[in-house]
């Protein structure tokens, strides 16, 4: 074909494009208007309850989770009867993990949808960015964000409903105590949730008379941890515990079983708790310690029922995000029954006043909205399964200790 | 004493795994002058398919590789005959347009695999065990494939140097026009070419996804590093891209070592911009002439 | 044939009422208003609009007006929220001085890394932007200055009204500075550089500073957007702010808006958020696939975006620089009754109005040895030339001392020598890689000799900047024509004029009278691209000599040119030598060259096999038997 004609059906296919492209745009955009609020329920009546979840991007496995907690709390408020004689109702967007789109989210919530009631994202930044902007709309919400920065009192209307990061570890540093273990290596991975996590961690084994004798901090991006893990080895420390995600969690245990790193004990943060941490390293994954905030075993306040019904309503056992979920919609609805009305300022106060039982423990606050009551615990995998071992009264199983050579 | 040696083996055979990962991308570039942004995505589709064929099926990932290996050779030839091959190569603005489409592609492949795997870190336990050697231990994964990658490398390096076919390549590479009036199907050339270079990255993608967790978005990182890598060693020179690979291999890891871990993950991209400022050519490439 | 000046007053008379602007001004009202009475989310999604525009508009100066692919725009971006955060956070500034901050140290920043990263070329440079960026984000991620990965609040938070309003002036501000640069000197210089930065600095522009200066002002805007955009969310974090799919959807829209345009970026940004907005909507899992997707199809399909398929109709096309300027800059046409405007002298014959049987005769140019060929002969016979000293005294004014250049093992150059004295022309012959080209490109510093030196007009010249050299004095054509095909002819002599006339009125007139000896004036506003090869090569040389060099290099210039081209090119050189200029001519065409050329240099794989005179030097047996070959009673070029 002649350079000439070619050219001609490249104009022809780029005219034909550009004329596609804008049909597309003007149908999809006269759908998207509609398509948007398609959670917007039959006419006036029901309470609504506005969030965003993360439902794609990275993070939308987990995040999953913890909608399904949201939606079946709803439907256990509505099947006892609702909230203040009505039925409630769940909108919600996705924020595709972005902080700006969930900013414009509750913009919209707020000033568009105007939703009688908020509750929280699925990310701690995503919570921390629409902090300010809650707070200056005046609308009480409690969020699953375990990060103490957004607590402090500057954000009077923000509620935190998940342990807090301090917390998360130190069943951990008792059960060691208990064990008898005296020195500590720390292995931290170099972002917000590790470290503070890292720093409970020290202040719980300082007041246990533990001794770190070695911390190393490395990037989210650490592919090789051979070097940290001889360097953590040296100082023969009788625990290894890291502060990590799933992929450095799993990139340590490589390291320190090929590298023939030994302790008494090793233990990781989010990791463990993963199913896929045992798919990804198999028998290595046994006698790993891992923390979580919730266990379906536990005998918390209805707990055994919210398994069941999960399990009953979307095929598969919740984990602790649901369980958290739940819960929130639990100190919602009691907030809200004890403020009467659908004041923000008079359900935030009885937030505050709260000290109530959900399936995630003892749901209490302090004054600036910190969560003083949930609890943290410590689950072990044993021949390929994940078991609670600390704290005892809790446990259904005995931690297997120490940690055998690899 | 000891710890020396063991940092400097530590460093060849993670420097090895660059390579391997690396070494797709260079053939790629050598010959068609396309620097491939999607390539790390493709390493991520090999091994969580990988993954998936090992959870599910039980397939060794010896048996994976080739499968996706194939694969992946695959969608190299469908992207080639879709994208690539409509793009006008002349001159700088074609290297421009085609890197623009395969940082489109890049994003196309990596949500596909988002899509398909979910967010999730994924990893094989497979030959986890530690290879001794005396006193020393490495993880067998990572002998394994760190071998493959020299193996590979040097065997890239023969097939274009002594054979039939690799010589059909290499003239492409240094003259198209010219092979073209030797009678040599260009297109063809360079189809099998970007075709056969994908085919590697989903080779390694194989192999590595036994050493580190990999998730469906985090592809663009090791195309970074594999850019890096053969910046460094030389566009489309394999000699210099193994020289490359220990170099880089040792710096990142007594970096680690005596610096710190965040040291050692900024000294990559350090190296990357002295290079490009100092010798941009590479360790063993050549200087363009006017 | 008319006159230039006709030629633009009909341009002008002509031009098409601006509706654009009066269809961006109603937009303008429309979204000025939503920001005043839109919902919450309605001006939110406003001000993202005019956020992705303003980086579209910021990435297009670097990206689409010269050329310079860049992957780490976000490095900017974050780089000014940071820098707002933190003066809102430890120094407790407003709002807008945060944001000013941000945008000034981006700039700064800019700045160094500009010189040092814009010496790359294409991807080198692309992904080492991309490598900068992700160094940022490393940074910003450890260091404890703001929160680290974390993230933290800012104090002063602004409200979505706001915000939008001052984000739709910044649009605006963009759009004005676009504007301007697509009509002033500096952006003829980006977009020379964007075409072929080689002929740019051969037309003596300091490359450098204009590249910089673009990649300052396109980090401004972008620093600017960020610390715009801290105020507007009320939080910072490394994520966010070097968020990767921000630099994927400012690629996206400049691209299918229109690159390198004025209302490509605002186009772009606005259907790409509205599809973006609606895909979201309807397909939020395969969302960023589906922007991929169209990433690609843009780059195949649709590489010049939506404003280049407006221009097929005539709509929105550039106006070339300065072709409004004021008529009476331009100078009137000369007497059209003579081809050229060149004085006549006395005893030469005019080149033959007819053509004999043998085309390829050139016209008789005899009065080049009449007047030139004895040392120390004056000019002042013919009348009305201007004389300068060089051409008096005979100096010389090109010298070349030893001058070698070696690749690797292969010698392309080996001990030149070669002297030209004021006046003078001198031919370089030889066969095809014997180094004639290498030649010149050492003596206009596009490549360094790896021995001997350069001196100019007395002082050396080795190792200098190309376009200092040819600001000098030293002007060349290059071997393969070097056109700038989204220039005009008209723009393409003007660049040249800019390079020695920095004001409008003096370049304007320059660039016109050269148009009109050239006979080019109808064709001002074609691309050099759209012109036959042989006017191509008379706008390159036009190009050349609108430096008013003192010496002049011609690298095959006459080779594809029609006899009456041929004594156009004569012509023109006349008139230069007759000022004094020299001429050094690489020629494969020896009939076009050698009747005119007093002195002749015969290279053969970069050794000077011969030199002298015509006669001594194509009767030398060694000649002969390197290159012109034996039997030669036909004509050379058959």
């Amino acid at each position: 074909m002649s350079a000439t004609g070619y050219r001609a059906i490249q104009h022809r296919i780029s005219g034909g494009m550009f004329a596609l492209l804008l049909m597309l745009a003007t149908t999809l955009s006269a759908c998207g208007g509609a398509g948007a609020t398609s959670n917007a329920g039959p006419a006036s009546g029901p309470i609504r309850i506005g969030f965003s979840m993360t439902e794609t991007g990275a993070n939308a496995a987990p995040a999953l989770f913890e909608l399904q907690g949201y939606q079946l709390g709803a439907e256990a408020i509505n099947a006892q009867g609702g909230l203040l004689g009505r039925q409630v109702q769940l909108v919600y967007y996705d924020d595709q993990g972005s902080t700006a789109t969930t900013v414009q989210l509750y913009q919209k919530l707020i000033t568009t949808d105007k939703v009688d009631l908020l509750v929280g994202p699925y990310q701690s930044d995503l919570n921390a960015a629409i902090a300010p902007l809650v707070s200056r709309n005046k609308m009480a919400m409690a969020s699953m964000d375990a990060n103490l920065t957004v607590y402090g009192g500057q954000y009077p209307y923000l509620v935190q409903s998940i342990t807090q990061t301090p917390r998360y570890m130190s069943p951990l540093i008792d059960l060691a105590a208990s064990k008898g273990y005296k020195t500590l290596a720390l292995l931290v991975q170099d972002t917000a949730f590790p470290q503070a996590l890292a720093a409970g961690v020290k202040a719980a084994a300082q007041a246990k008379g533990i001794s770190v004798v070695f911390e190393g901090t490395y990037p989210a991006t650490t592919t090789d941890f051979s070097s940290l893990v001889l360097k953590a080895g040296a100082s023969h420390p009788d625990m290894i515990i890291g502060a990590t995600f799933l992929p450095d969690s799993e990139g340590i245990v490589r390291a320190a079983k090929a590298a023939n790193i030994n302790a008494k004990l090793f233990a990781f943060s989010v990791g463990p708790t993963e199913p896929d941490f045992n798919t990804a390293l198999g028998s290595a994954a046994n006698t790993i310690l891992g923390n979580t905030l919730w266990f379906p075993t536990l005998s918390t306040a209805g707990n055994a029922d919210f398994v069941n019904a999960f399990h009953g309503k979307f095929g598969r056992d919740p984990d602790y995000h649901a369980a958290m979920a739940y819960g929130t919609m639990q100190a919602l609805a009691a907030a809200v029954k004890g403020a009467g009305s659908l004041d923000q300022t008079k359900i935030r106060d009885a937030y505050l006043k709260l000290d109530i039982q959900t399936v995630a423990g003892n749901f209490k606050l302090n004054e600036t909205g910190r969560q003083l009551g949930y609890q943290a615990y410590v689950l072990q995998w044993q021949g390929g399964k994940q078991v609670l071992v600390w704290p005892s009264d809790v446990a259904n199983a005995t931690p297997q200790l120490p940690h055998p050579a690899w | 004493m000891q710890i020396y040696l063991i940092l400097a083996l530590t460093g060849l055979l993670w420097g090895g795994v660059y390579l391997l990962m690396a070494t797709g991308l260079n053939l790629i570039y050598g010959v068609m002058k396309v620097v491939n942004l999607a390539h790390g995505d493709f390493i991520i589709v090999g091994g969580l398919l990988a993954f998936s064929l090992f959870t599910t099926f039980q397939i060794s990932p010896w048996i994976a590789l080739p499968i996706a290996a194939a694969l992946l050779f695959g969608v190299g030839m469908l992207v080639h005959r879709l994208v690539l091959a409509q793009i006008d190569m002349a001159g700088s603005q074609g290297e421009l347009r085609t890197l623009l489409a395969t940082f489109g592609l890049s994003y196309i492949v990596s949500n596909t695999a988002l899509l398909i795997w979910g967010g999730q870190y994924e990893s094989i336990p497979f030959l986890q065990d530690a290879l001794k050697i005396g006193p020393l231990s490495f993880p067998k994964s990572l002998v394994v494939c760190s071998g493959a990658a020299f193996v590979l490398a040097l065997a890239v390096q023969l097939w274009l140097t002594r054979t039939a076919s690799g010589r059909l390549v290499r003239a492409t590479a240094q003259s198209e026009l010219g092979a073209a009036s030797c009678g040599l199907n260009i297109q063809r050339v360079r189809l099998f070419t970007f075709a056969l270079g994908s085919a590697m990255a989903g080779g390694a993608g194989v192999l590595v996804v036994l050493l580190i967790p990999m998730q469906a978005t985090t592809g663009s990182l090791f195309g970074v590093q594999a850019f890096i890598l053969i910046v460094l060693g030389g566009l489309g020179n394999f000699v210099g891209a193994i020289l490359a690979a220990v170099i880089l291999g040792l710096v990142e890891v007594s970096t680690g070592y005596f610096f710190g871990a965040n040291a050692a993950s900024g000294v990559i991209y350090l190296i990357f911009i002295l290079i490009l400022m100092f010798r941009p050519q590479g360790l063993l490439g050549q200087r363009g002439r006017i | 044939m008319i006159s230039f000046k006709e030629s633009m007053k009909r341009y002008q008379t002509n031009l098409k009422p601006s509706w654009q602007w009066i269809i961006g001004g109603i937009a303008l009202v429309v979204a000025i208003v939503i920001a005043f009475t839109g919902s919450g989310d309605q001006t939110q999604t406003l001000f993202s609009i005019c956020l992705f525009a303003v980086l579209a508009y910021a990435w297009n100066i670097i990206s689409g007006m010269t050329g310079y692919i860049s992957f780490g725009q976000i490095g900017f971006f974050g780089i000014g929220a940071y820098v707002a955060a933190i003066c809102q956070l430890q120094l407790n500034s407003d709002w807008y001085v945060a944001a000013l901050a941000g945008g000034l140290v981006a700039l700064l920043i800019a700045i160094p890394l500009g010189v040092i990263m814009l010496r790359l070329q294409g991807i080198y440079f692309a992904l080492g932007m991309l490598g900068l960026a992700r160094i940022g984000q490393l940074i910003a991620s450890s260091s404890a200055l703001v929160g680290g990965s974390q993230g933290e609040s800012v104090p002063v938070v602004g409200t979505p009204q706001a915000t939008s309003l001052v984000m739709i002036f910044v649009v605006v501000a963009a759009l004005a500075l676009t504007w301007w640069l697509l009509h002033a000197r500096l952006g003829l210089c980006l977009m020379a550089i964007r075409d072929d930065e080689m002929a740019t600095q051969a037309s003596g522009i300091n490359t450098t500073f204009y590249k910089v200066t673009a990649f300052c002002i396109s980090s401004f805007l972008a620093g600017l957007a960020g610390g715009l955009y801290t105020w507007n969310i009320g939080f910072i974090d490394p994520g966010s702010a070097f968020n990767s799919t921000f630099e994927l959807q400012t690629i996206l829209m400049v691209l299918i808006g229109g690159i390198g345009t004025l209302w490509g970026p605002l186009l772009g940004a606005i259907i790409v958020s509205i599809i973006g907005q609606a895909l979201w909507a309807q397909f939020p899992q395969q969302q960023q696939i589906i922007l991929g997707a169209l990433t690609l199809i843009a780059v195949v399909w649709m590489p010049g975006g939506i404003v280049s398929l407006l221009n097929k109709r005539g709509w929105l096309r550039r106006t070339p620089v300065w072709a409004t300027s004021r008529r009476e800059d331009i100078p009137d046409m000369p007497d059209l009754s003579r081809p050229t405007d060149i004085p006549e002298v006395p005893g030469v014959s005019r080149p033959a109005e007819s053509r004999g049987a043998n085309i390829l005769e050139v016209p008789d140019l005899s009065w080049h040895l009449a007047d030139l060929s004895a040392p120390g002969s004056a000019k002042s016979e013919a009348p009305g030339s201007a004389t300068s000293e060089a051409q008096q005294t005979r100096a010389t004014v090109l010298k070349c001392n030893g001058l070698t250049r070696r690749f690797g093992g292969l010698s392309a150059l080996s001990n030149c020598a070669i002297q030209v004295e004021a006046g003078q022309i001198v031919a370089v012959i030889g066969p095809n890689g014997a180094g004639k080209t290498t030649l010149f490109n050492l003596i206009t510093g596009f490549d360094r000799p790896s021995e001997g030196d350069i001196s100019f007009l007395e002082h050396s010249i080795t190792g200098h900047a190309p376009y200092r050299i040819a600001r000098e004095g030293v002007a060349r054509t290059f071997q393969t024509s070097r056109p700038f095909p989204s220039l005009t002819a008209w723009e393409t002599l003007l660049l040249a004029a800019i390079a020695k006339n920095p004001s409008r009125s003096k370049a304007t007139a320059q660039a016109s009278s050269m148009l009109n000896k050239l006979h080019l004036s109808e064709q001002w506003n074609n691309s050099p691209e759209h012109l036959p090869p042989g006017q191509r090569r008379l706008l390159e040389i036009g190009r050349a000599l609108m430096l008013q060099p003192r010496v002049l290099l011609l690298d095959e210039a006459m080779a594809g040119m029609a006899p009456d081209e041929i004594a156009l090119v004569h012509a023109l050189l006349k008139e230069v030598v007759s000022r004094g200029c020299s001429v050094v001519a690489i020629e494969h065409v020896l009939p076009a060259i050698t009747p005119i050329a007093q002195h002749i240099y015969v290279l053969d794989f970069g050794v000077t096999i011969a030199e002298g005179a015509a006669q001594e030097v194509l009767g030398n047996p060694i000649v002969v038997d390197a290159y012109l070959g034996t039997g030669e009673k036909e004509s050379i070029n058959a």
